[in-house]
């Protein structure tokens, strides 16, 4: 009777936990927090954390403004509007690796990516002539990740001169992710198909998520692809009935790129730096799919209500502990928490 | 003979090396050419025309910053971008600097010709070539004293970018960049900007000539379809016009035509801003009123006393009134 007792604890332990982990209740286990509402910051896009700083790219002033942690203060900017050494047009993507800050702005049409001292120090800058639209990755070493599928990989590496150093990636086909009926759109969509998020972990594992394909792929440091796993949900199937334009779909956000108008599938995807889980947010209705980093599977989902933000999510960043993303048309900057509950 | 024979093969040599030099010289002037932009440091190409409104030849030249704006068709949204021009040349027309647009196609003359700085027109496209856009691009362009390019921008920006740009590098310092607190001109004076009478052509400083009123504003964000959407209920306004003292304020982003198409039997006195009015510009950017087209100011001697959504503003009509 002791015996059975103790497994039937046991049993209802096993349920409680799980439900708690993968439950209906995703809802209500994070909060959002809208940050920074300082005036100096008007349109904010993405954060990076190094030494109690908030480092914050600005679209609306072209710099980078530099919010001290402990005391939710500016105390200070990088850069001026401009295309020369050190200035910024329209920054987004920020990473700070080795006390160095690599930002991607938008200063000639393909866009370049500038280095800075995380003192503010003008160091370099890598004009690019493929632009690597959203996805742009720096690992430990310092070695800038472009997705640039006009070179004929998933991703191009250079290093902080702006050397290339590697390729790494095949190329997909429509046909080879949406079958042979395709086929004939191989040819029109063969940059677009190709187009990624681009993530790298603690070991410099890359992560690339397609973006108009429900595709994850995970490499190791040196490139060789380790897993590919297709995204699946609910919102996902109803996603890729969307490809090419089969349907008027409803809640997506149409863009055009390599040439072809097409819908996001995936509006981002980043890792989650305390959970280290992979999030990938898809084109509907802000549901974020999350991934556990080792296997590719996935662990949860999650579903942003509107209320809780205004304008349309568009960027994911990340501080060493925390997940922000950021609001287009009606720009903000919000603070993802899990709640203490769970 | 064997000197003819010498000349004649010496000459074919030449023709015939010139000729490869010549298509070497080609191809690489062609290559480059065809599928580069223009960039920061690049030296601007000289380019020539007439002014539309003078009738004088404009000509880029050495000594003064030049910032120039290409687009093919002056639509809403490029007209609106040369009507602000129009307000940065008429700030800045003392500062050494040249403004220029460049027009492929010519349309709503009746804009193009209260624009003060030099507009030309590009009929065959070649000055578009020199800058390499392709047809239909718009560009922008800010041009050093030494005509090097400081800023090349070959996709749509914001004013408030190119404003921005160009005071860095003419001043080396911005004059506007934070966003002020939507409360926080409640209580001031009404800002002094110029605006323009719609039906009398006069152009006069608002603040100045109007100290009490119920001033309708619809800002940078409203657009043309706003109109057509405001414009019954704008003329319901009028009958209390002898009681309550009711003017209408466009954004210079307004096409004028376009107003006067929209109103054109209204009594009320319509006016165009011929300046920024960031501080009103603000409020739609701000918390409070963001959701808002249109909003309605009180302005009581001279002082903004308070700010409400049109909608509010129709409703307390209907009710009072």
């Amino acid at each position: 009777m002791v015996e059975f007792k103790k497994n039937f604890a046991f049993f209802l332990f096993v349920i409680i936990y799980s439900s708690l982990i993968y439950g209906e209740s995703q809802i209500d286990i994070f909060k959002v927090q809208k940050v920074f509402e300082f005036p100096e910051i008007i349109e904010p896009r993405c954060v990076a954390e190094y030494d109690g700083k908030y480092y914050i790219t600005d679209h609306s002033t072209h710099r980078i403004i530099i919010v001290n942690k402990e005391r939710n203060k500016v105390v200070g900017y990088i850069g001026k509007p401009g295309q020369g050494a050190g200035e910024l047009f329209r920054p987004t993507y920020i990473f700070i690796k080795n006390r160095k800050i690599y930002v991607f702005d938008y200063a000639h049409e393909k866009g370049r990516v500038q280095i800075f001292s995380t003192d503010g120090k003008f160091l370099g800058q890598i004009p690019l002539s493929f632009e690597p639209w959203m996805g742009f990755s720096v690992n430990s070493k310092g070695e800038i990740l472009l997705n640039q599928p006009q070179k004929k990989s998933i991703m191009s590496v250079y290093d902080e001169n702006g050397k290339f150093i590697k390729s790494i990636g095949k190329l997909k086909q429509v046909s080879e992710i949406y079958g042979n009926n395709f086929s004939s759109l191989n040819n029109t969509y063969r940059f677009a198909v190709n187009r990624v998020y681009l993530d790298v972990d603690r070991e410099d594992n890359i992560y690339s998520v397609f973006i108009f394909a429900p595709i994850i792929q995970k490499y190791d440091s040196n490139g060789n692809l380790i897993k590919e796993v297709r995204i699946r949900g609910k919102e996902m199937e109803e996603i890729v009935g969307y490809f090419p334009k089969t349907h008027k779909p409803t809640g997506l956000v149409k863009t055009g790129i390599d040439g072809v108008l097409v819908y996001y599938f995936i509006k981002f995807a980043i890792i989650e730096p305390k959970s280290n889980t992979l999030w990938v947010l898809t084109g509907k209705d802000d549901y974020f799919y999350i991934y556990n980093l080792n296997t590719l599977e996935k662990i949860d989902e999650l579903y942003l209500d509107y209320s809780l933000y205004k304008g349309g999510i568009f960027y994911l960043s990340r501080g060493d502990g925390e997940l922000f993303f950021s609001t287009v048309l009606k720009p903000g900057l919000y603070k993802l928490e899990m709640a203490k509950n769970k | 003979m064997k000197v003819v024979k010498e000349f004649g093969y010496s000459l074919k040599k030449i023709i015939s090396k010139t000729i490869i030099f010549l298509c070497l010289i080609l191809f690489f002037v062609k290559g480059s050419h065809s599928t580069q932009t223009l960039r920061y440091g690049q030296s601007f190409p000289p380019i020539r025309g007439n002014d539309i409104n003078t009738g004088k030849e404009f000509v880029i030249e050495k000594g003064k910053w030049s910032l120039v704006f290409y687009t093919s068709t002056p639509v809403s949204e490029n007209l609106s971008f040369l009507k602000y021009l129009d307000i940065l040349f008429q700030k800045l027309k003392f500062r050494n600097i040249n403004f220029l647009g460049i027009i492929e196609n010519q349309t709503r003359f009746y804009e193009l010709s209260q624009i003060h700085y030099p507009i030309i027109i590009d009929k065959n496209f070649s000055i578009g070539k020199k800058l390499k856009l392709k047809k239909g691009q718009i560009a922008s362009f800010l041009i050093d004293t030494e005509l090097k390019i400081k800023f090349a921008c070959y996709f749509p920006i914001k004013e408030e970018d190119l404003r921005m740009i160009l005071e860095e590098n003419l001043f080396g310092f911005i004059t506007q960049f934070k966003k002020p607190d939507n409360l926080s001109i409640l209580n001031k004076p009404f800002p002094a900007i110029s605006v323009k009478n719609i039906k009398s052509n006069n152009t006069i400083k608002f603040n100045d000539a109007i100290k009490n009123c119920y001033l309708i504003v619809f800002g940078p964000e409203c657009t043309r379809c706003e109109l057509k959407k405001y414009s019954k209920s704008l003329l319901k306004f009028e009958r209390f016009l002898n009681s309550i003292p009711i003017v209408v304020l466009f954004s210079y982003k307004f096409s004028e035509l376009d107003i006067l198409n929209y109103l054109k039997n209204a009594k009320l006195d319509l006016f165009l801003s011929t300046d920024e009015i960031h501080e009103l510009e603000d409020l739609y950017y701000s918390k409070s009123y963001f959701d808002h087209e249109v909003i309605v100011i009180h302005v009581e001697n001279g002082i903004i006393k308070n700010i409400i959504e049109f909608e509010k503003f129709e409703k307390y009509f209907q009710e009072e009134f």
